[in-house]
C-alpha cells in the first residue's frame, strides 16, 4: 500500500521466554480505520505500544512514515490513551486536559482529581484530551469504549469518524463489537498469537458491518485457529 | 522542553507532605538565619536531607500505569523526557535552597553566603541527581531511604568509615590521585562533609570529582530513561 502512516512487517513479540504473538503484518494508510479484536491476553495492547514505540519487537520492523517509531512519533503526531486505568489518579482533571491544549480544555470543565470521578467519567476525560488534540495523523485508542454511557459512546464514535474524514488514521481496540462495528474499515483478529486482517467489504459483502457479524467472525477466527 | 517539564509538573506533584516540609525548613532556616546569620550550616543541611527525598520522584512505577504515556508518544526526544523529569524533581529544592541563600546574603550583610560556595553548591547537585538516578527503577523516595540507610548503616558499624569522616573535617590538605579519589568518594557517599568546608573538601580537585560523579548518575538517569521498555504492569 502506498502512502501507508503505520507498517508493520512479520513483527513479534515475546515477554521472556513466553511468546504473545508473530508475524504480525499491517499497514494504514490516512483516513483509515482498524478496529482490533482478540481475546483477552492475546497481545492487543502490546501490539499497539509496539506501534507507538513504547515497547521494542523482538522480531520484524515497525514504521512510521518509513521510520522506526522511535524517531518518527515526532514528525507523525500521535494521539494515543491507553484506558481510564492509566490517567494519573491525583492529577486535577481540567489540569491534564489543558495539558493537551486549549480545545480540549474546553471540553471538559471537571476541576476534581481523577482518582475521585467515577470509571466513565475518567475514560470520558482522558478520551477527550485525546481527540481535542489538533493535527494528529494517527489515533491509537485501546479500548476506548469501556465504562461509556450510551451518549459518550455515541460521541465516540461520531468523533472517530469525523477526525477520520479529515485524514487522520485510526487504530483502535475494542471488546464491544457492537460499538467497534461500522466505525472502522478494516478489522484485525488477534488470536493464539496470529493476526488476520478482513476488510470490511469482506466481512459484510451486501451491507454496513454488524456487532452480530462481528461476532460471528471473531468466533470463526478464534475457533480456526485452535 | 517546557513542555515535558509541565507534563511532569501536572502528572507527578509533589507530594503535600514534602511540600509542607519544604516550606516549613525554608521559614525554620530563615527564622534561625535571623537568629545567627553566621550559622546558616544547620538550615542547608536540612534542606540537603530533605532534597534526598524529594529528587527521588521515581519513574518506572508511574510510567508502567501508563501515567506517563501522553509524554513518551508527544515526539519528544527521551533524554528531554528524562531531563524534564530531573528538572521537576529537583527544582522545588534548588528554589529552597536560593531563597536560604538570598535570606543569608541579606541578613549577614557582608556580601557573602556560605550557600552559594562551590563545596555546598557540589553537595546540593549531589543531592539533588544520585536520589533521582536511583530512583528511576523504583518509588518515590527510594533513593533517599536508601542513601539515607545505607548512611546510618556506614555511621552505626562501620568504624574506619567514621574516623575517615572525621580525618576529612579535620585535613589541611589533599595530595595525590588516590587521597583525592578517596575523599570525593567520601564526599559523594555523605554530602554532609561538604558542609564542614574544610581545606580537604575545598580543594579543587576534590570538588570536580564530585561534580564528575553527579553528571555520570545524571547520565545514567538519562540512559536508563532513554533505553527502557514501557510495558503496562499487567501486560508482561
Amino acid at each position: 500500500m502506498t502512502g501507508a502512516i503505520l507498517r508493520l512487517r512479520e513483527v513479534g513479540k515475546n515477554y521472556g521466554r513466553r511468546p504473545v504473538f508473530r508475524n504480525v503484518s499491517l499497514s494504514l494508510a490516512a483516513s483509515e480505520a482498524l478496529g482490533i479484536i482478540g481475546p483477552n491476553g492475546a497481545g492487543k495492547t502490546t501490539l499497539l505500544r509496539i506501534v507507538l514505540g513504547l515497547l521494542q519487537p523482538s522480531s520484524g520492523a515497525v514504521e512510521l512514515d518509513g521510520e522506526p517509531p522511535s524517531q518518527m512519533v515526532a514528525r507523525v503526531t500521535v494521539g494515543y490513551f491507553g484506558g481510564e486505568a492509566t490517567l494519573p489518579p491525583g492529577v486535577r482533571a481540567n489540569r491534564w486536559v489543558n495539558w493537551f491544549g486549549p480545545d480540549a480544555a474546553r471540553e471538559v470543565p471537571e476541576r476534581r482529581r481523577v482518582g475521585v470521578l467515577s470509571r466513565g467519567t475518567r475514560q470520558l476525560v482522558g478520551l477527550r484530551a485525546v481527540l481535542g488534540l489538533g493535527d494528529v495523523r494517527m489515533f491509537v485508542l485501546d479500548e476506548p469504549w469501556e465504562g461509556l454511557d450510551p451518549d459518550g459512546s455515541r460521541w465516540l464514535s461520531a468523533s472517530l469518524r469525523k477526525r477520520q474524514a479529515r485524514g487522520a488514521a485510526v487504530i483502535v481496540t475494542s471488546h464491544r463489537l457492537f460499538d467497534l462495528a461500522g466505525v472502522c474499515d478494516r478489522y484485525a483478529f488477534l488470536a493464539r498469537g496470529s493476526l488476520t486482517c478482513v476488510s470490511a467489504g469482506d466481512l459484510a459483502p451486501d451491507g454496513p458491518v454488524t456487532g452480530e457479524r462481528l461476532l460471528a467472525a471473531f468466533d470463526t477466527f478464534r475457533d480456526g485457529m485452535s | 522542553m517546557m513542555r515535558a517539564v509541565r507534563f511532569f509538573w501536572i502528572a507527578s506533584p509533589l507530594p503535600g507532605y514534602l511540600c509542607a516540609g519544604l516550606v516549613a525548613s525554608v521559614v525554620f532556616g530563615i527564622v534561625l538565619l535571623h537568629l545567627d546569620p553566621f550559622h546558616a550550616d544547620s538550615s542547608l543541611a536540612t534542606l540537603l536531607f530533605l532534597q534526598m527525598f524529594m529528587a527521588s520522584s521515581g519513574f518506572r512505577a508511574p510510567a508502567s500505569r501508563g501515567h506517563y504515556d501522553p509524554i513518551l508518544v508527544s515526539g519528544v526526544s527521551r533524554p528531554t523526557i528524562a531531563a524534564a523529569h530531573w528538572l521537576d524533581a529537583a527544582v522545588p529544592g534548588l528554589a529552597a535552597w536560593i531563597a536560604l541563600g538570598v535570606a543569608e546574603f541579606v541578613l549577614r550583610g557582608d556580601g557573602h553566603a556560605i550557600a552559594f560556595q562551590p563545596p555546598l553548591l557540589v553537595a546540593l547537585s549531589l543531592v539533588s541527581i544520585i536520589p533521582w538516578a536511583c530512583s528511576l527503577p523504583l518509588a518515590r523516595l527510594s533513593g533517599g531511604a536508601v542513601w539515607t540507610c545505607v548512611l546510618i548503616g556506614l555511621f552505626a558499624t562501620r568504624e574506619g568509615f567514621v574516623a575517615a569522616a572525621r580525618a576529612i573535617t579535620t585535613a589541611t590538605a589533599v595530595e595525590g590521585v588516590a587521597e583525592v579519589l578517596r575523599v570525593a568518594g567520601l564526599c559523594a557517599l555523605c554530602p554532609f562533609l561538604l558542609l564542614g568546608r574544610s581545606p580537604a573538601v575545598c580543594s579543587p580537585a576534590v570538588l570536580v570529582a564530585d561534580v564528575l560523579v553527579a553528571l555520570a548518575a545524571l547520565v545514567a538517569g538519562v540512559e536508563y530513561v532513554k533505553r527502557r521498555e514501557y510495558p503496562l504492569v499487567n501486560e508482561a
